[in-house]
Formats: structure tokens, sequence, C-alpha cells
């Protein structure tokens, strides 16, 4: 027989002002399983909290029941109240008696009547808590940061930084991701590998990173605190500890082949580096395109190393290792723009997206900075801006907003007045963003250096001869434009990467509609996951510029710390629990869980004289955040949660229809 | 006159209760509404109407849920069974949800029971599905308000109803 | 017993002589042979309207398997027991006794790899039950010496003479629906294809009539017929995708269900029943044909196949389904307000 102590908070007035405390105490001294019934004028006051120590001590109380305010005020405080009387902090529960009774009711016999309810329910499910303890589960304390990008960059410092180890993951020969291919950044005009190569750098000297180029993340297993994470560290063909990055092999190499970085406007060697700044300034043989690998002849650049640092026969190398926890950096790709028809599909070589423009305005890119249209190494007199290609557009399927092509396209047309004289420039646009610091202003400077807005989308671009004509409309005016231009440069959206899906099918994290990756929630938990131990940072989660980036990549990092600084994890206890001497095994529970807490499992038993086994569902205490969707659609109700049990609830609903 | 009598119950008044509650077929009887409020958006909405002083009829008794998807469409019916006229589940909107997928489960099953339970002769308006986040305090008022008038004009409900335990 | 196979218009099949033989020669021979340790089929019943099912664990006891038109139940359920005991188990199966096989193996309460599933084309099945009502109507406490099905024809000599019932009045509900009566997927095909007949299209016309009513005469509706029920769960014994190892409805804590019979207890067995069978029903009516008095539990399930095809654009709800419905959702769901 349960020893229910029932404490009964007059909160002042809020509460004793309209409900009649002594009637409520009358009624629930009869409630089945009560022996102590008080009332106290505020409850939650150090007086108070003592009255509810020395009724448990004396009274011999095992399970107390708190009416008062709303359980979101004060369980926690009550929990932390019995459990210094030495009972189970899980032993409680709280009747609602103010905010959703005695301050919202004016009718004192009502109120009453009501209140005499929701004591009722509570004292009715206090009968079926159990005592629980939190769960710890231990910490790993290495984190995973895949992407090299400047937010995978920015969070593996700030990681490192506070003295905890880091392995940073990039799929290319070298980090630095897109801010490498960028020219100068808005609105500071900043020479982007300039403000970027000091962090590259610092990266590769850091003891506490370990940069791994050329890998990819194979498989995630395991759970927060405890991933376990099996990287492919690919065969550069080339063995970076004797490798000392003179050179002599990519100028020798007598094999060109198209550049990735340069966007296929320029070449790059077969063995090589993918930019000049790169780090590791270690090269890499494509082995798709090398002569050797697919003829057997060749081996220039072998011959050409003083080190002797080529090796053909290197392999591919598959490492695995624990982490605590692991931060998705992978950053972006750029829509595809050849899906405008209307925009040339892609063919006409004068038709480029922003980031080829970066490319040719780049001292380092193919055209060494000057700006020479690709078809003809012509410098342009006109170049059309044509924005929200891709961006925008519910027929392409993306009605987001990139978020940086309108400033980027101020900052080309910016770069392109400076580099080429007298070029007239023309942006199309829709609306002008411009939510940053300086941003407003960057947009004003290029209007004041002569960039012509025309408000208007483009209906079509087609080649007329030597040029290209740029149909459009200037609405402001209300009337058909035709322009004239030399080039045109599509501020082509960002879109998730390619393959984003497998990485988060990989990870177990969601993704939503595009394929970025889904925050926990949109407003407050901007750099967490739905799965505990996985943080986002920079345009993997959603479009976004690079002080943005940084930013979210410091907050990312400052996750990992914070659960770095714990030896242990705590798990709330009230989680989904398995009676596996029921469960069928048939694991319908599996699918609902939004944080893959449920697996199965195999149990073996004893039956009729034989040892049998079976499959039954289990769950992870780490994982599972007690949502209870699962115990819904578990028939025979094998699954069920701790502290809202089915036996709970069904008591409550009996307690509340008298 | 209330239909669907198979064993003819007697009424009875229940203990301890005022005129809330006061049993159906009473003069003073007040619809029971048994709502079931998700932590994380719908409870603290009804809070917020509390701590808004906002008024409202005294004929809902809320439990509190994590999660609107923790809502067993047999705890609806165990609600009918024992003498509620009316039951509200209230979850955070679509998209929002605190544990991000248990709202979608919870549309999607009680689709299926409210028109199941209609089909069974349980008017649907007795059970209603809404959306209250936790800053939407007037509109938990409300929906208790507007749903209070409908099932006090729809009456007693008889369907289900367990007439060994309202004799009591 | 047997008649001759014509196909085409009409539909007048019936089982072909021979068929019955090839079925046990089969299953002894897999029995012989190891490959299973034990054949469930059917035997003959106690009256001549009626099958039993047979546990055939001896290849010598394969004689007695029958194959015709009275082979109404479905064996799929006897699976579930047989799981226990190591080996494979073969089973005789129609085309809707596969739809339950594939729920319970949908389910994993039945592993496939150890399921011998041997196939065999049905002309569609006799309703028992029907029929003997039909006889009791005219002579009460008739009984029925010998019967069979002859071109399409059920004839049934009875101790007061011969009655024959035309295909429209001895087929069982269920045939009438049937696309196509022989099953395919199945690991041994035994005895010729059946043509199939024109399958009346799933059109819930007996949901709609109980929906139409008004909510207080639905609510009389089924108060008559839950007041009648047993609750004996037979049911829920023979549906396939009731398939617990302790079903909700047995345990004490919590105690899902009261004991009581009381029809407000009968409205939560069925409700529940129904309830955590949709999306997952199989349409194969065997819960109805069961049920010792006679309530329509088909207008149940096939009131929920029908929300469920049409609140959530399932097509064809009674085939197992890619991810099924109640355990999956689109953010673009029929919403609340």
């Amino acid at each position: 027989m349960k020893r229910i102590g029932v404490f009964l908070c007059h909160c002042g007035s809020n509460i004793a002002g309209t409900v009649d405390i002594d009637r409520l105490q009358e009624a629930v001294r009869r409630m089945p399983g009560v022996v102590y019934v008080e009332q106290n004028k505020y409850t939650c006051s150090e007086p108070g909290q003592e009255q509810i120590r020395k009724g448990i001590k004396e009274h011999r109380l095992d399970r107390v029941v708190v009416a008062a305010c709303s359980p979101r005020m004060h369980e926690n405080t009550f929990r932390r109240t019995v459990e210094s009387a030495g009972l189970n902090p899980y032993l409680l529960e709280i009747a609602n008696v103010r905010e959703h009774c005695s301050w919202v009711h004016k009718d004192r016999e009502e109120a009453t009547a009501k209140a005499v309810d929701l004591v009722r329910r509570a004292v009715a499910k206090v009968v079926f808590n159990r005592p629980l303890q939190k769960a710890r589960i231990p910490v790993e304390k290495r984190a995973l940061v895949i992407g090299g990008g400047i937010a995978g960059i920015q969070a593996a410092l700030d990681i490192a930084d506070a003295g905890h180890e880091v392995w940073l993951v990039e799929k290319e020969p070298s980090i630095g991701g897109r801010m490498a291919q960028l020219d100068k950044t808005f609105p500071t005009l900043d020479c982007s590998l300039c403000i970027l190569t000091p962090k590259m750098v610092d990266v590769a000297q850091h003891p506490n990173i370990r940069l791994l180029t050329y890998s990819q993340v194979e498989n995630v297993g395991g759970y927060v605190g405890n991933f376990e994470v099996t990287i492919r560290k690919r065969a550069r063909s080339v063995d970076e500890s004797k490798c000392t990055g003179c050179g002599s092999c990519w100028a020798k190499c007598p094999h060109k082949v198209p550049s990735e970085f340069d966007l296929g406007l320029g070449q790059r060697k077969v063995i090589y580096v993918p930019f000049p700044q790169a780090v590791p300034n270690k090269p890499v043989i494509d082995r798709e395109h090398c002569v050797y690998f697919k003829t057997g002849k060749c081996r220039v650049c072998e011959r050409f190393c003083p080190a002797g640092a080529i090796d053909f026969t290197q392999e591919d190398e598959l490492i695995t290792e624990r982490f605590g926890a692991i931060v998705a950096a992978t950053g972006f790709d750029l829509f595809d723009h050849a899906r405008y028809g209307e925009y040339g599909a892609g063919q006409d070589p004068d038709i480029i997206s922003g980031l080829h423009f970066e490319r040719l305005v780049n001292a380092s890119g193919p055209t060494e900075g000057k700006i020479k249209r690709p078809s003809d190494g012509k410098v342009p007199r006109s170049v059309a801006f044509i924005t929200c290609v891709g961006s925008r557009d519910d027929h392409k399927g993306i009605s987001y907003c990139s978020r940086v092509c309108c400033m980027y396209t101020a900052k080309h047309a910016i770069l392109l007045s400076e580099k080429v004289p007298g070029c007239r420039s023309y942006v199309f646009y829709m609306d002008m963003r411009t939510p940053g610091k300086g941003y407003e202003e960057f947009y004003k400077r290029s209007q004041e250096m002569g960039t012509q807005y025309v408000r208007g989308r483009v209906a079509r671009i087609y080649r007329e001869g030597d040029h290209l004509v740029v149909q459009g409309e200037d609405t402001l005016l209300g009337r058909k434009v035709l322009v004239e231009a030399d080039m045109v440069v599509l501020a082509t959206g960002i879109t998730p990467r390619r393959d984003a899906g497998e990485l988060a099918r990989t990870l177990g994290i969601s993704y939503d509609q595009y394929a970025f990756f889904n925050e926990a929630h949109p407003k407050l938990r901007p750099v967490e996951t739905n799965t505990a131990g996985i943080y986002l940072a920079g345009a993997c989660q959603g479009p976004k510029d690079i002080p943005d980036a940084v930013a979210q990549a410091s907050g990312a990092a400052a996750k990992v710390t914070a659960m770095f600084s714990k030896d242990t994890l705590t798990a709330d206890p009230l989680i989904a629990t398995v009676n596996e001497a029921i469960c069928s095994g048939c694991l319908w529970c599996k699918p609902i869980c939004p944080y893959r807490a449920i697996d199965e499992k195999i149990i073996t038993e004893r039956v009729r004289g034989r040892t049998v086994s079976r499959r039954v569902a289990t769950v992870n205490a780490g994982l599972c955040q007690g949502c209870g969707a699962c115990t819904v659609a578990c028939r025979d109700g094998a699954m069920n949660l701790l502290g809202f049990s089915n036996e709970q609830v069904l008591a409550e609903v009996e307690a509340l229809c008298r | 006159m209330p239909v669907n009598e198979p064993h003819g119950a007697a009424q009875a008044a229940a203990p301890g209760g005022a005129t809330a509650g006061a049993r159906p077929g009473t003069a003073e009887w007040e619809p029971r509404i048994i709502g079931f409020c998700c932590n994380w958006c719908s409870y603290a909405g009804a809070d917020l109407a509390g701590t808004s002083r906002l008024e409202y009829p005294p004929t809902v008794r809320v439990i509190r849920v994590p999660c609107s998807g923790r809502v067993n469409p047999q705890f609806i019916v165990r609600a009918f069974q024992k003498g509620a006229d009316g039951v509200l589940v209230a979850g955070c909107h679509p998209g929002d949800c605190h544990y991000s997928t248990g709202n979608y489960f919870t549309r999607r099953r009680l689709q299926v029971a409210r028109r199941f339970l209609e089909y069974l002769g349980i008017d649907p308006r007795r059970l209603r599905i809404t959306w209250i986040s936790a800053s939407e305090g007037q509109k938990f008022a409300d929906t208790v308000r507007e749903m209070t008038e409908e099932v006090r004009a729809l009456g007693p409900n008889r369907v289900m109803r367990d007439e060994l335990w309202a004799a009591n | 017993m047997g008649g001759e196979l014509k196909t085409a218009s009409g539909g007048m099949t019936g089982v072909r002589s021979g068929v019955g033989s090839e079925l046990a020669e089969r299953a002894a021979g897999l029995l012989a042979g190891g490959e299973v340790r034990m054949f469930l089929g059917y035997g003959a019943g106690r009256t001549p309207l009626r099958v039993r099912p047979r546990h055939v664990l001896r290849p010598e006891a394969a004689g007695g398997l029958v194959w015709n038109e009275f082979c109404a139940p479905s064996l799929a359920k006897y699976l579930l027991e047989e799981q226990e005991e190591e080996g494979r188990v073969g089973v005789l199966v129609k085309a809707c006794d596969l739809r339950a096989v594939k729920r319970l193996v949908a389910d994993r309460r039945v592993e496939r790899e150890r399921v011998l599933l041997v196939g065999v084309g049905c002309p569609g099945v006799v309703d028992a039950g029907k029929v003997e009502a039909l006889l009791a109507r005219a002579v009460p406490g008739e009984m029925v010496e010998e019967a069979g099905v002859r071109d399409g024809v059920l004839v049934v000599q009875t101790r007061s003479g011969v009655r024959e019932f035309p295909r429209e009045e001895y087929l069982l509900e269920r045939c009438l629906h049937c696309e196509d009566p022989n099953p395919r997927d199945v690991d041994l095909f035994v005895g010729p294809e059946v043509a199939p007949w024109p399958a009346r299209p799933h059109d819930y016309a007996e949901v709609a009539e109980v929906a139409a009513l008004g909510a207080a005469e639905r609510a009389a509706y089924w108060d008559r017929q839950f007041a009648r029920c047993l609750r004996c769960f037979a049911c829920r014994n023979v549906c396939p995708a009731c398939s617990c190892r302790e079903c909700c409805f047995d345990v004490w804590e919590p105690m899902w269900l009261p004991r009581e019979v009381s029809v407000s207890e009968q409205y939560m067995f069925h409700f529940t029943r129904a309830f955590h069978v949709a999306g997952r029903c199989v349409d194969c009516g065997e819960c109805e044909r069961v049920c010792p008095v006679g309530i329509p539990l088909m207008k149940l399930n096939r009131a929920l196949q029908k929300e469920i095809a049409e609140l959530f654009g399932v097509e064809r709800p009674w085939e197992p389904q890619e991810k099924e419905p109640l355990a999956m959702y689109t953010p673009d769901d029929p919403d609340f307000h």
C-alpha cells in the first residue's frame, strides 16, 4: 500500500484566493493511498520545502504530490527537495491548480471541484511512479570535423584551442573549400585566400589537430560520446613523409586535364595540388587520368622527384577511430544553370556562373586575374549579371533564397569596374537583399561605381553573332529591355552537395527536401541536430555567408567543448523501455523514432527445456529523448514510457472522468 | 432524451463534485472534456492562458504528455468509456514538434481514429485535435470555450459509455 | 467431388480432379526428402461442407490431404505456432492465404526462409456457414450427407433431398473480389492455373451503408452488433495481422481491456483490434468467417482500409506496402487546425 503525502500550496492568494483549500484538503484526505495532507503558504520557499522534507520523514512517505503551480515551473525544484529528504526524485507528481485552475476560473465552487479532480489525477498517477536513476554515458574526448572549408576549419581550431583532440577530414587534396576559390570577399573586399591561408596553416600546425585530406568518412556507428567512425584515406600515390612540396613533379608532368578547382576554365597537371596555397602542399596523382596507371608508361614525376616520394603502389587506408562528437561542415554545391534552357542550357561558354567569374577575376586563376571571356579571350565591354538563377524559383523546385548572390553580384560588378574601366555592367534583379553589416553600403557603392541595376527577370539570353542578347524587363519603368552583352554571369544559387543525402544517412541525421541538414530547432538550436552528438556548421545546414558560417562553426565548437567538459553525460531517465517478456520483435517501433534510438537485439531463453533465441526491440538510453511516439506503434504495449507510462495515463484518464 | 441505452442504466450523482461534473441526465450537467497536452507546446500554451488570466469554462481536465505522439487512441476510447463527453488532443504545430516528428504521427493516427470513432457513432466534434504553440494562450482558451459549447449542444456522450462505472 | 475445368465468361470453374492427389504426392515427397519437417494442409472435415487443418509429419499420412472448393480456411496462422521448432514447414496457400503469409513475414513473426510455400490455383471456395444457414432455414436441423461442386454449381445431398446452389449463392464474399486466383511468388505450384473471373471492385459499399446512417442509428447499429460478442477472440486468433506474442487484450498491467463483457468493453475491443490492424489488413475476411455470432467484422476493417486509402492515397491497402501507412508520415498529410 502506497504512502502518499499531498502538499497543497496556497501560493499566497494566487491559489487560495479562488480555490477553497480546506475543502480541497477534506476531499484529498479521502483519496486512496493518501496518508498525509498538509497546506503550505508558499511551498517552493525554503520553509515550504522544509515542510515537505519533514512530512516525508515523519510520515514515512513513499510518494509525494504537490498541488501548486505548473510543473514546468517547479517540478525540478520539488524533485530536488524530495531527493534531499532521501526519497527518489522521480516519486513526485505535481497537480497544476494555479495556471490551469485558480488563475482561469473565477467561480469558487467550480474552481474547487476542478482542483479536487486535478489532485485526484496526480494521486492516481503517482501510485505508478517508479524510482529512476539518471543513466551515465562515458564521453570520448575526441572530435571529428567533416569538411575542411572555412566552417570546418573554424570549428576544428576552436575545439583544438580548448585542449581537445580533433580530426579534420577533407575530401579534396587540400583544405580551404569554396572560400579558396573566391577572389575577394564582400563587403570588405578582403582577399579571400589572404584571410583564409593563415587559418589553414594554423590547422596544419596545431598540435591537437590531425588533418586527413583526400579522405572521406565511410561509416559511422555508435552514439553520442562514443561514435565509431571508419575513414578512407585515399591513396595520393605520394609519400607525405618524404614529399617537400618542391613542385618538380607537377612542373615536369607532361599531361594536363581540365581543372576542377577552376571549374573547367583552366587546366591542371595529372599530378597536382589544387591551388598554389594548398594545405598540405603535397600533390596527389589523379589515377583516373594518369598515363602510368592507364598504360604503365611515363613515370616522369618519379624520375624528377628529388625526395623519392612518388609511390605508385600506395593503397587506400581504412582508419577506424572513436569520437565523442561529430561536426558536419561539408559545405555546398552550385545550382547547375544548364537547367535553364532559356539561359543557354549550359552550352554557351560566355554564359557563366558566379563562381566561374570568381576564377576569372582571381590573380591565380586560369586568366591570371584578367577578365577575358571564355569563348575567345576577348576583354568584355559589357557584362550582364542575372540574380536569382536557381533560387526563389518554384518552377525549378527551389523556393528558398540563397542569401549571398545579391552581395556577390554587387561585388562582381565592383571588381569588374576596377579591372575593366569603362566596362558597362547591368544587374537584373528581383530584390536586393543586403542584410549584413556594411552590406547595404556595399551595394550602394556598386551603384555609385556605375553598375546599372534593372529590376526585372530575364526571359531569355541568346547569341547574336559575336555577342549575347539579354532579353529582360525593367519593371520599375514598365518596359521591356534588351541588353547586348559580351558575357553574362548567372548568380547561381547555393544547393547542398550532390552527395549530402548519402552523408546524412551515413551519419544518421535528417535532411530537408533540398538535402540541407536539419537543425534540431530552427530558432533555438541552430547548430545541433536531432542526433545527439552530431552538430552542424556552415552552408550544409542552409545557405549563408562567411561571417555566419564562422559564427555557426564556433557555436558548434562550443557545444562540443561543453560536452567534453564532463567525463560522462547524464541521460534523462524518462525514456522508453521494452518489456522483453512480451515484445514480439516486430520492430514496428523502430521507424517511428526520430533519434534512431531503437534497435533490435537477440535474447536467449529457456523454453520447454531448450534454449531458444528470439529478437526483441531495445532502446538506447543515451539517444532516447522520451517522446513516447514509439509506444503507440507498439500494439501489445511492450514498449512503455517511464514517467508517462500506459498504466499512469490510463489511471489519469479514469481519475479525471469521475 | 438520450439515445443508445443498451442496458437502460440508472443515473447517479458522482461523489465529491459540485455542479461541474454533475452526471448526465441531471439538470446541472456540464460537459466533461479530457485534454491531452504536450509538455513543450500546448501545455505551455495552457500555462500562458493562466499567467495571462484568461478565463475559460472549467470543463477541461488536462493530462500532460511529453508529445502529442504519446496519445494512444485507446486512451481516447477509455476516456469516452469512463464518462468524458469530449476529448481534446493539443500538440505542437506540424513541423515544430520538439521531438521533430511526433506530431506527424499524431496527425496520421488521429485522423484515422477520429473518422473511425465517427463510423462507430461518436460525433467527430467530440474529439478535437488542434495545434497550440507555447505562445498561443488565447488559442487554448478559445479552443476550450468553443469545444465546451459544441459538446454542450451535443449533450452527454452515451456511445461506449460504461454504465456500471457511471452508476457508482 | 471435382468437376471439369471451364474457362472464360461466367467463371464456371471447378477443382480439377487429380490436383488433390498431386498435392498429396508432393507433400509426401517433401516430407520424405526432409525438405520440410511438417506439411500444413487440409483434410476431410466432420461434415461434407467443411475441411479440417492437417499438420502432417510423416510422408505416409500425406494421403489424407485434400484440395477442393471447401478449403476455405487460411492455414497461415498455424505457421506462427510452428516457428518455435527448428526446420522448415510446408504450407498449402491460395492467393488470399499468400497475402496472409506475406503479412506475417512483413511483421517479422514468421521467417520466409523457414516456410515452403506450395501454391494452388483456387476456383473460389464455399461459404459453409452461409450454406448451412440456408439449409437450416429451409429444413431446421438439416443433415448434409454429401456435397460437391460440379460445373460451377454446389450440389448438396441432404437427408431430405438434393439442393443446388449457384455460384453467386455459395461463394465466400472475399472470392467475389479475387483478382488473381493463382498465388504468385510461391516455392512450388501444384495443379493447373485457374482462369480468373471478373472481380468485383473494392468499392466499400458495405461501409457506405453504415456510414450513411445518422450518428444515433450508427451507434445503435453497433450496439446491436457488439451486444452479441462473446469475446471469444476467434477473430483475433485467425487474423494474420494479429500475431503479437502477448496480445494486449491478455495483458493485465495495464488492463487495456477489462474482462467485463459489457457493450462498453466490446467497443474497446473491436475499436482497438481494428485500429491495431489498420493499414495492415490483408482483406482475407477470415475474421468475419469464423465469428460464431456473425458480427460483420469486415465492415470495421474495410472502413479503416477506406479511410487510409482516401486520407493517404494508398492505392491497394490490402497489399503489404513498402512503408506501412501508420508507421510513416508526410509533411503534407491531411491536417487539423
